[in-house]
């Protein structure tokens, strides 16, 4: 019995002072995020892309800021009938 | 005395409860409504962005395009291309979104598909082109590239939008996010999607315009005659960084053909292409 109450007493001491020395590395709060970043590969990832073969480049840099939102305006709105396909697609005996 | 398996217990419990037990699994550090909302971000990563967000997106790399490039406004070959666009649409496995076919005021040859069915073909291109067929095997490939949404996927990987992020979603609420998403697709349209995308394209694209009835060696033939232009030609340059060697896209197109048991069958239509696309 008193063997048994030494067992108890020194668990209860050398338990707890594993557990502070791994306490004292740094911790990282790991989230949610990090989860699916890890699942979905690095996010520093970027696409493969096809090499240049042969040619140089023809344009110069590119203006990514430049926008011509009347003319897609147009192209939304140019209205496609459902009749129109139908007529186009018998006449090229397409389905 | 106390019966022994009560020591064991209570010493159980004395260190469940100590100070270094709680630190080591700090419940604190989650934060719960971050895990809430990041579920729902987790499906959004999963899926992309939504259809309304990708339109949005699209619709800036279009304007973008057509600043740079302007468009062809002839309103009767404007609505030839629409037409053979919205046939191919008619069988594509992506018919919930508006596509809408646009044709580049250049002598450059190439094709573009923007994020969310903005599709363009360039004046350039479209003049090497003999039938309907080939032009519905171009446009056909540029439609599986919204299908299967290779933009959105570049976009993803790239970690635009992550599970954790939260995108400028429909009332573009992050200006500078939103941006980013824009320009990052308009880059990656002039440096090219991964040749991986490229050739699931060119597979679907064929399978895809033989579903109308359209000659399924429409594409083929018009890539087999861009090969014997690239080397020469400067219009040619940017086609050539986006797209992979006519040889490996031929290859590949013709183990689709085989394996649809799809022959030179169909419509091809040089006549009514002509019509409506007179030569230059």
């Amino acid at each position: 019995m008193r063997k048994n109450k030494i067992i108890g007493i020194l668990l209860l001491l050398a338990a707890p002072a594993c557990l502070a020395d791994d306490s004292s590395a740094p911790q990282k709060k790991v989230t949610l995020q990090d989860l699916i970043q890890n699942a979905a590969g690095s996010p520093t990832e970027t696409p493969a892309v096809a090499g240049v073969r042969g040619l140089e480049e023809t344009n110069g840099p590119i203006d990514t800021k430049a926008r011509d939102y009347a003319v897609i305006d147009r192209l939304e709105h140019l209205g496609l009938h459902e009749d129109e396909l139908k007529a186009f697609l018998d006449e090229g005996k397409l389905q | 005395m106390i019966p022994r398996p009560y020591t064991y217990l209570s010493a159980l419990l004395l260190f469940l409860t100590s100070p270094y037990y709680t630190q080591a699994f700090d419940f604190s550090t989650i934060d719960v409504g971050k895990a809430v909302s990041g579920g729902s971000k987790l499906a959004k990563a999963a899926g992309g962005l939504s259809d309304d967000d990708e339109i949005k997106v699209g619709r800036e790399v279009a304007a973008n395009l057509a600043a740079r490039y302007g468009l062809v406004e002839d309103a009767a070959r404007v609505r030839y291309i629409n037409l053979v666009g919205q046939a191919i649409v008619r069988h594509s496995e992506r018919k919930k979104i508006p596509y809408h076919f646009g044709i580049l005021h250049t002598s450059e040859i190439n094709a573009l598909a923007a994020p969310g069915g903005y599709i363009f073909i360039t004046q350039g291109l479209l003049d090497t082109l003999k039938d309907e067929s080939e032009l519905a095997g171009v446009l056909a490939h540029e439609v599986t590239h919204v299908v299967h949404r290779h933009i959105v996927k570049a976009i993803r990987q790239a970690d635009l939008v992550g599970a954790g992020q939260d995108l400028a979603s429909a009332a573009g609420k992050d200006v500078s996010q939103y941006s980013q998403l824009s320009d990052f697709s308009i880059n990656l349209l002039s440096n090219g999607l991964s040749r991986g995308d490229e050739l699931d394209a060119d597979k679907g694209g064929t399978i895809l315009a033989s579903k109308i009835g359209y000659d399924p060696t429409g594409l083929r033939r018009s890539i087999e005659r861009l090969a014997a232009k690239q080397k020469t030609d400067v219009l040619m340059g940017r086609f050539n960084k986006t797209h992979p060697p006519a040889r490996d896209r031929l290859k590949a197109i013709d183990q689709t053909l085989k394996r649809n048991h799809l022959a030179e069958s169909g419509q091809q239509l040089a006549e009514r292409f002509r019509r409506n696309i007179p030569a230059k």
